[in-house]
This record gives structure tokens, sequence and C-alpha cells, in this order.
């Protein structure tokens, strides 16, 4: 057990070490260089995600564009509606 | 004010700050780096309304408030990357233990217990540094002190 008092006493007297003139270049670095690079490449993901996400939906389209076609279908003479057909047909993609 | 001059100014009074508030020599000076990068980005809008030295505590206090905040926020990750860099956590032994007691705190409490037990600084003075009313940083003060006191009471590691 310790007493508040000596507690505080002992975090008055925390003498931690640390190099100033490293610190400082590392700001500086961190100010030039890092955050401009780190705007740019957050910038650049955003750019990839979005021209991914306009592929995939282009890609998407693409494939399913069957949907969007117009068939049509000319009876043979004596087929109708109602009737079964005359000549069997097979329809291909 | 130059960046250059407010930094040779004023590097050990933040240096100080640091050291009584977090425990990790890795966490000291990434938050040391870390709170001269927002002066430097600060300083030419400073206009000198107030002490630099009180704007300085303020811009460190605040830095070191939300630091503490994200380390609680990502604790999973961090303890992971703790277990990985293991003996180096190790070597630091001496200032987890001196430390532990004050992660009971939250991250303002503590920091209002830094300033005006261990730095010694005027209430109203912590009160314009954290932008609180002297209501605010008293009971701040006061919860600090007792969760502490407690917390002391069973604690055999000093």
């Amino acid at each position: 057990m310790i007493s508040y008092e000596n507690y505080i006493d002992k975090l008055k007297g925390v003498e931690a070490k640390t190099n100033f003139d490293q610190a400082f270049a590392q700001v500086f670095h961190k100010r030039v260089y890092y955050y401009p690079k780190l705007a740019m490449a957050a910038a650049l993901t955003v750019l990839v995600v979005f021209f991914s996400l306009f592929g995939v939906q282009s890609y998407y389209q693409a494939n399913n564009s069957s949907d969007d076609v117009l068939v049509s279908y000319v009876f043979e003479s004596g087929e109708s509606s109602n009737g079964a057909m005359l000549v069997d047909y097979v329809f291909e993609r | 004010m130059e960046f250059t001059l407010a930094y040779d100014q004023h590097k050990e009074l933040v240096w100080r700050l640091v050291s009584r508030y977090v425990g990790s020599q890795y966490d000291r000076e990434d938050l040391f780096q870390e709170v001269f990068l927002k002066i430097s980005k600060a300083l030419p809008k400073f206009r000198g309304e107030a002490k630099i030295e009180t704007w300085i505590y303020r811009v460190a206090a605040n830095t070191a408030i939300n630091f503490v905040k994200n380390q609680q926020r990502y604790s999973l990750f961090r303890k992971t990357l703790e277990w990985m860099g293991r003996e180096k956590e190790e070597e630091e032994e001496d200032g987890k233990v001196l430390f532990e007691p004050l992660k009971k705190l939250n991250p303002r409490q503590r920091m209002v217990l830094v300033l005006a037990e261990v730095e010694e600084r005027k209430l109203e003075e912590i009160g314009e540094m954290l932008g609180l009313p002297i209501g605010t940083v008293k009971s701040n003060l006061h919860r600090a002190k007792e969760i502490l006191r407690k917390e002391l009471k069973d604690y055999d590691k000093l």
C-alpha cells in the first residue's frame, strides 16, 4: 500500500528522457512528407474504389443484358398460341 | 511566433506533461510528436489572446486526452501489438507499475489530476486549458482523487 501523497510525489519524480533534436526532425518529417502523402494515398484509394465499383457495375450489366432482349415469335401456318408448336425450336443465348 | 522558437522554449514543458500523463516511453514520444505537429499547424492562427504557455498547455492537454481515448477505443488492436512486442514492454515494467492506478481514471479526470496535483496548476487555469467551467474541474479532481485513493489502498506493487 502507498499513500496518495507519496504516489503524487512519485509521479512528480518521473524523469523520462528523450532526444529533442530527433523528435523535432520527426515532427518536421511528418509535417512535410507524411501527411501530404497520407492525403494523396487516401485520394488514390477513393479513386480506385470508385473505378472498381464502376467496373463491377458495368460487368454486371453486360452479363445480365439478356433481360432486356425482346424476343419475337412468328407462328408457322397452322400454329396458334393455344395449340402445340409444329416445330421444336431451340433458343440459344 | 516561429515554430522553431516555440519548440525550443516549450519542449521541456510538453515533455514533462506527457511523461507524467502516460507511462510507456513509446507512447510518450508518439504523443510528444503529435502535440508539436498540432502546434506547428495551429501556430500561424495563434493571436496571442492567451499566454503562449497556456495555449501550448491547452494543445498538449487536449491532444493527450484524445490520445488516451483513441488508445482505449482500439485497445484490442493495441493488446495484440503489445503481445507481439512483449519483450520491449517488459523493459518498461517500472513505468507500467507506476501508471497502472492512473489508468482507473478516465482520460479527462487523469489530465485534471496531473495538471492540478503534479504540475500544480491553478484550477482556473486548468478550466481555461481544457475549456471547462471551474465547477466541472473541481468535480473531476474530487472524483479522480477519490478513485485513486481507493485504488492505492489495495495496490501493493509500489
